[in-house]
């Protein structure tokens, strides 16, 4: 199998992040690259430093929502909004970082969006957003702290997984919200509760 | 094997109400967390549904905050009695003590990765004996190793002597391992060249701590707790015993707890303690000990120290030699001779030895750990 750079930069962030990583993004990356779980997955056009790439991603159900105007976005100013649905945990933020990030859109690739409850034990991250270090936290509970330049993984901390992600699209100056990566704290499934 | 890319997962399947439930200990560091798994076969399909009387949980999904939420990373499929089992390793929410409402960190709260699947990374786990024959490295029964193994042992033990067989273990593998090992050593190979977990001999890690009477594993975690000051050298708990850290010492900390960090990073736990109070001394690595002295000395000149607490539990030269205060089993003597070789004296003479050190002046010890002098005297005037 070939494997499509640009579905790697999708996963595992742009490359400029990759070379300049300390090891553990290292050991991730292999972690990434090596760990063989069985999903059904499906393909979704996903923006990438190569174009438009197929990224697999289990995001065909997801409602496909409108969340705002890249416009209207300020550099560290994140904005809230629900997704993927508006019942419990799906507090969510979309944030400019200023920075090139995994998963970013826009011209700069720096737009990305995550759910707001801690992947530890439901810690609320809201209003904890960090300018300089491009993060969230530290989580008031047990202050896992989470690095929003790359996927949601955390810098330091107690949590089990990955902030969860919000997947994004540009179609225009329109931002949509069209799927998830990670299960989001207190839910069985994303889309059931 | 499906695709080779990790896709973060965006469920995970429940427990259903009548899966076995296993409780267990977390085995990635001494705080020893309790854990439960849940295990249910995947023959006959069976799975929890979110409502309460629908999972072995017992709750209502979406859980609550700290409630029984499972992470993908807590879910693996095992093999048990040769069928396909489902598992879900979580932090016990109904413990009391240690990791008291079901906390963890990252480290046990990943437990169920671990778990021998072929499915996943675990699937390069050695399971059987390796020996080089011809070249390569070939898998062999136990059998086959044990006796090769025993034959050059008896070998080496006949040609060289019981203390050239050297054995290193580590502690945490559990009583049973801890034990069976070191009767192995001591008693079967008579070797002195045998030691354990952190130390390069058979010896304490912290002999003056011993010597002066203390044992360093002697504090409970409600001590950590209770303590009005708390000096920390040379880690962060938040990081290597966490939930030392974010069960006893954080809710002390909020509770007006002072907190002295030595270290030379600020990590999370540092940075935690110096937002509420804390005092972080960020000494150049390997200079806690005059710093440590510097502390001392300002103490016992400002006559400081707890007296009282002093002469009823510091041991003076003869209770050291003697053993006083550890009981007869786990006594120096036992383990070294000791008889006329302290140091100082008792806490007297010690307090001489200390004001002789040119390092414990604080000048110098800030100097030489390149901080503020202020630092090591601050939180004593507070
Ligand atoms: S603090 Fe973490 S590693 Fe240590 S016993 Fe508890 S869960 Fe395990
Ligand atoms: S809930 Fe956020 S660190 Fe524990």
């Amino acid at each position: 199998m070939t494997i499509n750079k640009g579905l790697i930069e999708a996963i595992n962030g742009p490359a400029d992040i990759r070379k300049t990583s300390k090891k553990c993004v290292v050991n991730r990356r292999t972690f990434l690259l090596t760990s063989g779980i069985a999903t059904a997955t499906v393909m979704v056009a996903m923006h990438t430093s190569e174009g438009l790439a197929k990224v697999p991603a289990l995001v065909a159900t997801y409602p496909r929502k409108l969340i705002g105007k890249l416009s209207e976005l300020k550099v560290d100013e994140p904005l809230d909004f629900y997704y993927p649905d508006e019942g419990a945990y799906s507090d969510s933020m979309i944030v400019k970082l200023g920075k090139q990030a995994g998963g970013g859109i826009g011209p700069d690739k720096d737009v990305v969006a995550f759910n707001y409850i801690c992947t530890h034990q439901g810690g609320p991250l809201h209003g904890t957003y960090k300018p300089d270090d491009k993060a969230l936290g530290p989580c008031p509970l047990h202050l896992t702290t989470f690095d929003l330049t790359r996927h949601g993984m955390f810098i330091s901390g107690q949590a089990y997984q990955s902030l969860p992600q919000v997947l994004l699209e540009l179609e225009g100056d329109d931002i949509y919200a069209v799927g998830m990566f990670g299960l989001i704290y207190g839910r069985y499934d994303n889309l059931k509760g | 094997m499906g695709t080779p890319y990790y896709i973060p997962e965006t469920n995970i399947p429940l427990p259903p109400v009548n899966a076995d439930i296993i409780t267990t200990a977390c085995d990635y560091c001494i705080v020893a967390c309790g854990y439960k798994v849940y295990r249910w076969p995947l023959k006959g399909g069976a799975q929890g549904g979110p409502n309460a009387d629908e999972n072995a949980f017992g709750v209502d999904f979406p859980v609550d905050p700290l409630g029984a939420w499972v992470a993908p990373n807590q879910y693996n499929v095992v093999s048990h009695n040769n069928e396909p089992h489902h598992i879900i390793v979580v932090p016990d929410k109904d413990t009391s003590v240690v990791n008291t409402n079901g906390d963890s960190s990252v480290r046990g709260g990943a437990i169920a990765q671990k778990v021998y699947n072929p499915q996943t990374p675990t699937r390069d786990r050695l399971k059987s004996p390796m020996i080089r024959m011809f070249g390569t490295l070939m898998p062999v029964s136990w059998d086959f190793a044990l006796d090769i193994a025993a034959e050059v042992g008896s070998h080496v033990i006949k040609k060289h002597g019981a203390n050239a067989y050297a054995m290193k273990m580590f502690s945490y593998g559990f009583m049973e391992n801890t034990y069976a090992v070191s009767k192995f050593a001591l008693r079967h190979i008579s070797t002195a060249n045998f030691t354990f977990h952190d130390t390069p001999s058979d010896v304490t890690s912290t002999p003056g701590f011993r010597d002066a009477g203390f044992d360093n594993f002697g504090p409970s975690y409600q001590d950590w707790h209770d303590a009005d000051t708390l000096m920390i050298c040379g880690t962060d708990p938040y990081e290597t015993k966490t939930i030392l850290f974010t069960q006893w010492i954080m809710p002390a900390i909020q509770n007006g707890q002072k907190t002295i960090f030595l270290g030379p990073r600020r990590t999370a736990g540092i940075a935690y303690a110096e937002q509420n109070g804390g005092l972080w001394i960020d000494l150049q690595p390997g200079t806690d000990l005059p710093v440590v002295s510097a502390i001392a000395r300002v103490i016992v000149e400002n006559g400081w120290e707890d007296k009282e607490w002093i002469k009823k539990w510091v041991n003076n030269k003869f209770e050291s030699s003697s053993g006083f205060g550890q009981g007869t089993r786990n006594t120096p003597w036992q383990w070294r001779t000791t008889w006329g070789k302290f140091h100082t004296k008792d806490y007297d003479d010690w307090k001489k030895w200390l004001l002789a050190q040119d390092f414990s002046d604080p000048q110098t010890a800030a100097d030489i750990a390149q901080i503020d002098v202020q630092k090591s005297t601050l939180p004593l005037s507070g």
